[in-house]
């Protein structure tokens, strides 16, 4: 029986190459793996070989045409075999290669049924069109009368995908999703759909080959991507001023020594120095409207509360958790709401409000033994605080130097909303204050 | 049934022989002298020129149909024209023993009766009245128009050229005519001078006209109530049954004799012998002389006589006569008017009928003829005076004619809004219809009301439903509405089979006996025909009424006068009249196939009928308030299966004062999320406690909503329901096919189809006829049937 001779495919992007030339004439002998032909790929030239041993009985292409892959290019067999029926054939195997008519699949469709034929109800398909559920191949099996898709279908396939946004549901289709996306919760969005579609392998950004050996990939979703978004926003959008200062420590760290040896049924133990830094910040921003403010388009709203937000390290990102009236807290309180905030954020479970509407931010890198840095803003906060390790630093004392423990601040202001002058009047009050922290918290 | 009616057996089994009264044959005798004293030459001329004038008028429209122009004016008039070429001496003569106050009511051959009453109307009244009536008319809108043409510097010229043209206008279906167009020819008719509405079904007139009788009896007004029907018409049900309704005893056996007697009610036969072609004489009918048939109604044999319609002062004197009659209270009466018709029944009639020699003997005696001979022989008139009125007419018709067919004089209604659809209801409030002292026998605190007032006002109390005998009914509530309106408005009367005493069928009116004398509560024939007709005519003249049937499915017997009566009065008066009355209707149960059927949705297809039904005792309170305070027909549904239930749905119960529903708003009984049930009369029950088991059994949540007005109804709830669940039932216990459900549902379906998760489903009863009381389950909706279908079509259930 004739065997086809079949368009090779190299790689999953090609869909056809061009045969170069005929290396055998049609009634030559051949036998398997002579080369029958040269077809040029994308790449490169690639050699057909003869599927068998026999005669060539037909070349179904002239050199120069190009003939999609893995269909048939020409036949071997024995003299005389009709190999009308190979002519043009694709290979079978591969089902999910052989061409799609699209044409079917939209009839389909405008017929007013799904895809699979079914009845919808009009306010299943509104359902799946507020959804963003394309009908077309979907798969959905109508729980109605006599198999109809009516409202619950729609509802319970749109619940079984993952959260997408607007233009992500508009292009979604029924293909496959990936389980989260990148976007605002893990929202999957449009670029997400692009990505699905194509090679997991990572994108090549260098012309030369990379083994996926040597990288990682890291999708750029979720908290990574917001903060990405935020920050670079934050530096193109405002005019940051970072001004640093150390304030004596001493008082801080005998009042956290004096906490942690207090009765543990006071419950004042896991007060930390950045719960200390974090009261006075808050107390001290109660007189400061100025820094304790949001510049908005209209305008700078200065607030009389404190709505003190504070970085949180977490394994998905950077998060900033916001406590409510920080400057009416009690020291404990205070703590309290830092450890169960930080605590949820850690699981990932921070919710939006957790986040939203922050007056003021503090971060601290201390505990990584960062000395001073510069913060970034976080819009359209006008003002954050970085604290920094606590150090010795020499002091004249009378004619001797003394080494004293301090801490840094370094204050980022957005110089659009505060000048320097009132920010470096806030973060003298500041250092001064956690100097006296005691006298602080007493107040 | 009243028990001040012995019947004893003695008197009624003893021997005897029944006589009637002779009925006089064309007994009039002219004597010229007495004629000429009686009448005067004035008015003697007078009638010859109406008789001219309405010959000249339908000659007019004779040529115009037949020829398509009058007087070199060319016309093409799509309508009919029944014309009455030959009966002018006949309704001439009437009109000359009537006054303003008297009605007439007419029939599809009437124009000649509109403008004889017209002409007579106008001699009557001063210049004044006339001008002030003219100007008043349909914001005078037929005046500017006759001023186009037509001076005031002579009124009763202008009015008589009012008359003409008012007619024609409609006739030919302008804006401008006496009905803005929406009568036309055969339903012409103008109030101000007793031209009351002609009727273009045969006899349509006797119980319309006999309820004005009765309207004129009871609110004691002036004047007597004639209904000018055809000889054929003596073949109509509801003619016979307006002349049992006109005879009955109790008018003067029961009612108080301050109320004056039988409605004054003249059954006037224009007996021109034929019905359209058939010849009730010799061929359709068997009463030899149709003037015998009134020896069948009273002992008095309707005061019947035949009258010589070729003479017109014989007719004059027989009304003049009989007017008296009626005005005593010794009503009815019945005239046998003879005349004939040259023309035929219609322009397309070739008279194939009859022998051209028949015509021809007629014409000869042709009362224009004979009557000019009469008043030249007299000396009244020359032969030269008499034709200046033909060629007064001419010049006059010509005027008129060129007026009424230009469309700038005389444009139609429109129709490219909604004008003959706002022609449709009146949409009036009024306490009542006409200021007075309503008669009553008890004061309001004395009667049956303290009794209802002081019942439970809601029928549940600590988790158990209240008997009827605990808490106030559907009955009693409908009562109280009844009670409050006879006692606010005057005018009202409500009858019917078995109202007083037995206090209705089903004890709705239990009470008001005690509370109202026979004028205002009566028993009346098994008449529906004439219940409905009498009541027709007795709102179209200003009165409210309250008309009973006792089970729905005698409707049909009422047909006409509910479908073209009630229904259509207000609008094809062109906003003239007004219909303030109210048809209950009580659907049956129980009683099989003739007494069990909801026909709710036939008159939900008749335009002009507002349609209610009341499911819960708030409801029918508030409903039948709404009802009995507007001016528009309301044909009211209740359910036998509901008389006898307490409130149970409505929190606080049913209010003792006086409230209305909100006209054509359907009320959420239930809330619900997952599905909309939408039901009509007593099927409300069964759609909540299908939502009951919806809830329990498949953790569905339906809302349940009482649509309880057919017409008008308010889309935007039930539309706002769908929009929510998505899914809608609708259920009554009409029968499936042909329901108004499916008017709905259609509705529904139109206005809220993207929110549909599924048809919209109709449950009503099978199509079969209604079975034995035992088999009723089978037949009317069950809340199983409701499940079942929102399982098959809708949404399939699951069990929890």
């Amino acid at each position: 029986m004739a065997v086809p001779v079949i368009m090779p495919q190299r790689g999953n992007a090609a869909t056809s190459y061009v045969i170069a030339a005929w290396k055998k004439r049609v009634g030559d002998v051949v036998r398997k793996g002579d080369v029958l032909a040269e077809v040029e790929t994308d790449k490169a030239i690639v050699e057909v070989e003869s599927p068998a041993d026999g005669t060539l009985l037909a070349l179904f292409y002239e050199p120069g045409d190009e003939a999609a892959t893995l269909t048939n290019i020409g036949a071997v067999g024995a003299p005389g075999e009709d190999v009308a029926h190979l002519r043009g054939a694709a290979v079978s195997a591969p089902a999910e290669q052989a061409p799609v008519s699209q044409a079917a699949e939209t009839a389909s469709v405008a017929a007013g049924a799904s895809s699979n034929g079914t009845a919808i109800s009009p306010r299943a398909r509104m359902a799946a069109a507020s959804g963003g559920l394309d009908l077309t191949g979907v798969k959905i099996s109508g729980s109605g009368p006599e198999g109809r898709i009516i409202e619950r279908d729609i509802l319970a396939a749109l619940s079984a995908r993952p959260p997408m946004t607007r233009m992500a549901a508009s292009q979604a289709g029924a293909g496959d999703l990936p389980p989260t996306g990148t976007g605002i919760g893990g929202r999957v969005t449009s670029a997400d759909i692009v990505r699905a579609g194509q090679p997991a392998a990572p994108l090549a950004v260098s012309s030369r080959p990379v083994s996926p050996d040597d990288v990682t990939f890291v999708p750029m979703k979720g908290v990574r991507k917001v903060t990405a978004e935020r920050m670079r926003a934050s530096l193109q959008s405002t005019a940051q001023l970072t001004m640093v200062m150390h304030a004596d420590a001493r008082m801080l760290k005998s009042y956290r020594a004096k906490l942690k040896a207090s009765p543990e049924t006071m419950g004042l133990r896991d007060i930390s120095i950045n719960d200390l830094v974090l009261a006075a910040t808050a107390r001290t921003l109660v007189d400061f409207p100025n820094v304790n403010a949001m510049l908005m388009p209209d305008g700078i709203y200065q607030h009389k509360r404190v709505a003190l937000g504070f970085a949180v390290d977490t394994p998905r990102g950077l998060v900033v958790p916001v406590i409510r009236d920080a400057h009416a807290l009690s020291l404990k309180a205070l703590s309290g709401e830092a450890k169960r905030l930080a605590a949820v954020a850690q699981e990932g479970r921070l919710s939006p409000e957790d986040m939203a509407d922050g007056t003021f931010t503090v971060t601290n890198l201390g505990s990584f033994g960062i000395e001073s840095f510069t913060p970034v803003l976080n819009p359209p906060q006008v003002a954050i605080l970085g604290v920094g390790a606590i150090h010795l630093k020499a002091v004249e004392q009378g004619d001797a130097v003394a080494h004293v423990p301090h801490i840094t601040l370094s204050l980022t202001i957005d110089h659009a909303a505060v000048d320097g002058a009132p920010g470096a009047r806030f973060l003298a009050v500041l250092a001064e204050r956690i100097k006296h922290i005691d006298l602080v918290l007493a107040q | 049934m009243p028990k001040a009616i012995l019947i004893d057996p003695v008197v009624e089994r003893s021997r005897g022989v029944l006589t009637a009264p002779e009925v006089p044959v064309n007994a009039y005798d002219s004597d010229p002298a007495i004629e000429a004293e009686r009448w005067g030459t004035e008015r003697l001329v007078r009638m010859y020129r109406d008789m001219a004038f309405i010959r000249e008028f339908e000659t007019m429209l004779d040529s115009i149909k037949r020829e398509g122009t009058y007087q070199g004016i060319a016309y093409n008039h799509r309508g009919p024209a029944h014309l009455s070429i030959g009966q002018e001496s006949a309704v001439v003569g009437m009109c000359a023993a009537l006054d303003v106050d008297d009605f007439i009511f007419g029939s599809h051959r009437s124009h000649g009766e509109i403008l004889a009453k017209s002409f007579a109307a106008i001699e009557q009244l001063d210049e004044p009245a006339l001008m002030a009536l003219m100007e008043n008319y349909l914001d005078g809108d037929t005046l500017r128009a006759v001023e186009t043409f037509s001076s005031r510097d002579h009124i009763r010229s202008l009015a008589t050229d009012f008359a003409l043209y008012g007619t024609l206008a409609e006739i030919f279906g302008r804006y401008a005519g006496f009905n803005r167009g929406m009568g036309g020819s055969m339903h012409a008719f103008f109030p101000p001078f007793g031209v009351m509405p002609n009727n273009a079904l045969v006899g349509g007139s006797a119980d319309i006209a006999t309820g004005a009788a009765l309207f004129k009896r009871v609110n004691r007004r002036p004047g007597i109530c004639i209904a000018n029907i055809g000889d054929a018409s003596m073949g109509c049900g509801p003619v016979w049954e307006a002349m049992m309704f006109a005879a009955m005893d109790q008018y003067r056996t029961l009612w108080s004799a301050e109320i004056g007697g039988a409605p004054p009610m003249l059954f006037n036969f224009f007996n021109n012998f034929y019905g359209m072609g058939g010849q009730p004489r010799g061929e359709t009918m068997g009463f030899g002389m149709l003037a015998r048939a009134g020896m069948g109604v009273n002992p008095e044999a309707m005061h019947v006589e035949r009258v010589d319609g070729y003479n017109p002062l014989a007719v004059a004197d027989a009304f003049a006569r009989k007017k008296q009659i009626l005005l005593e209270g010794r009503g009815p009466v019945m005239l046998d008017t003879v005349t004939y018709r040259f023309s035929g029944h219609s322009p397309s009639d070739a008279s194939s009928y009859r022998e051209k020699q028949e015509i021809e003997k007629w014409r000869s005696q042709d009362a224009l003829l004979t009557y000019a001979h009469y008043l030249r022989e007299n000396s009244h008139a020359t032969d030269a005076e008499l034709e200046a009125f033909t060629l007064e007419a001419r010049e006059r018709l010509t005027r008129v004619l060129a007026a009424a067919i230009d469309d700038t004089r005389s444009p139609r209604i429109s129709v490219a809004g909604d004008a003959i659809g706002d022609l449709m209801f009146s949409n009036q409030q009024r306490d009542r219809m006409a200021e007075g002292t309503p008669e009553t026998l008890l004061p309001l605190e004395l009667t049956r009301v303290t009794q209802t007032h002081g019942k439970a006002r809601f029928g549940i109390q600590d988790g158990k439903t209240l008997s009827g005998a605990k808490a106030v009914t559907y009955a009693d509530a409908l009562f109280e509405a009844m009670i409050h309106r006879f006692y606010e408005d005057p005018t009202m009367v409500a009858y019917g089979e078995e109202n007083r005493d037995w206090g209705g069928a089903f004890g709705v009116y239990r009470g008001l006996t005690e509370a109202l004398p026979y004028h205002r509560l009566f028993n009346t024939s098994i008449s529906e025909a004439a219940i409905v007709g009498t009541a027709v005519g007795y709102a179209l003249s200003g009165g409210r009424v309250v008309a009973e049937l006792m089970y729905c499915d005698f409707m049909g017997r009422a047909g006409d006068e509910i479908f073209n009566q009630m229904a259509k009065w207000q609008s094809m008066s062109g906003g003239v009249l007004t219909m303030p009355m109210v048809l209950r209707v009580s659907v049956g149960a129980k009683y099989g196939a003739q007494h069990s059927q909801d026909w709710s949705s036939l008159v939900a297809h008749i335009p002009g009928l507002q349609v209610m039904f009341p499911a819960t005792p708030y409801d029918a309170k508030g409903m039948l308030n709404l009802a009995l305070r507007g001016t528009d027909p309301v044909v009211f549904f209740e359910s036998q299966r509901l008389y006898s239930e307490p409130e149970t749905l409505v929190a606080g119960g049913v209010p003792t004062e006086y409230y209305e529903v909100p006209m054509g708003e359907p009320v959420v009984r239930r809330e619900g999320k997952d599905l909309t049930i939408i039901t009509l009369g007593a099927t409300l029950y069964r759609a909540l406690e299908a939502a009951r088991t919806l809830e329990s059994d498949y953790g569905l949540s339906a809302e349940v909503i009482d649509a309880r007005f057919i017409n008008p109804l308010n889309y935007e709830p039930l539309v706002a329901s769908i929009r929510k669940t998505g899914r809608a039932v609708l259920a009554s216990d009409a029968c499936e096919r042909g329901s108004f459900l499916h008017t709905m549902a259609s509705h529904l379906g139109t206005l809220a189809f993207n929110y549909l998760d599924a048809p919209i489903c109709v449950v009503g009863a099978k199509n079969w006829i209604t079975p034995p009381a035992e088999l009723e389950e089978a037949f009317f909706p069950q809340a199983s049937w409701i499940i079942q279908t929102i399982d098959e079509k809708v949404l399939p259930l699951k069990r929890k």
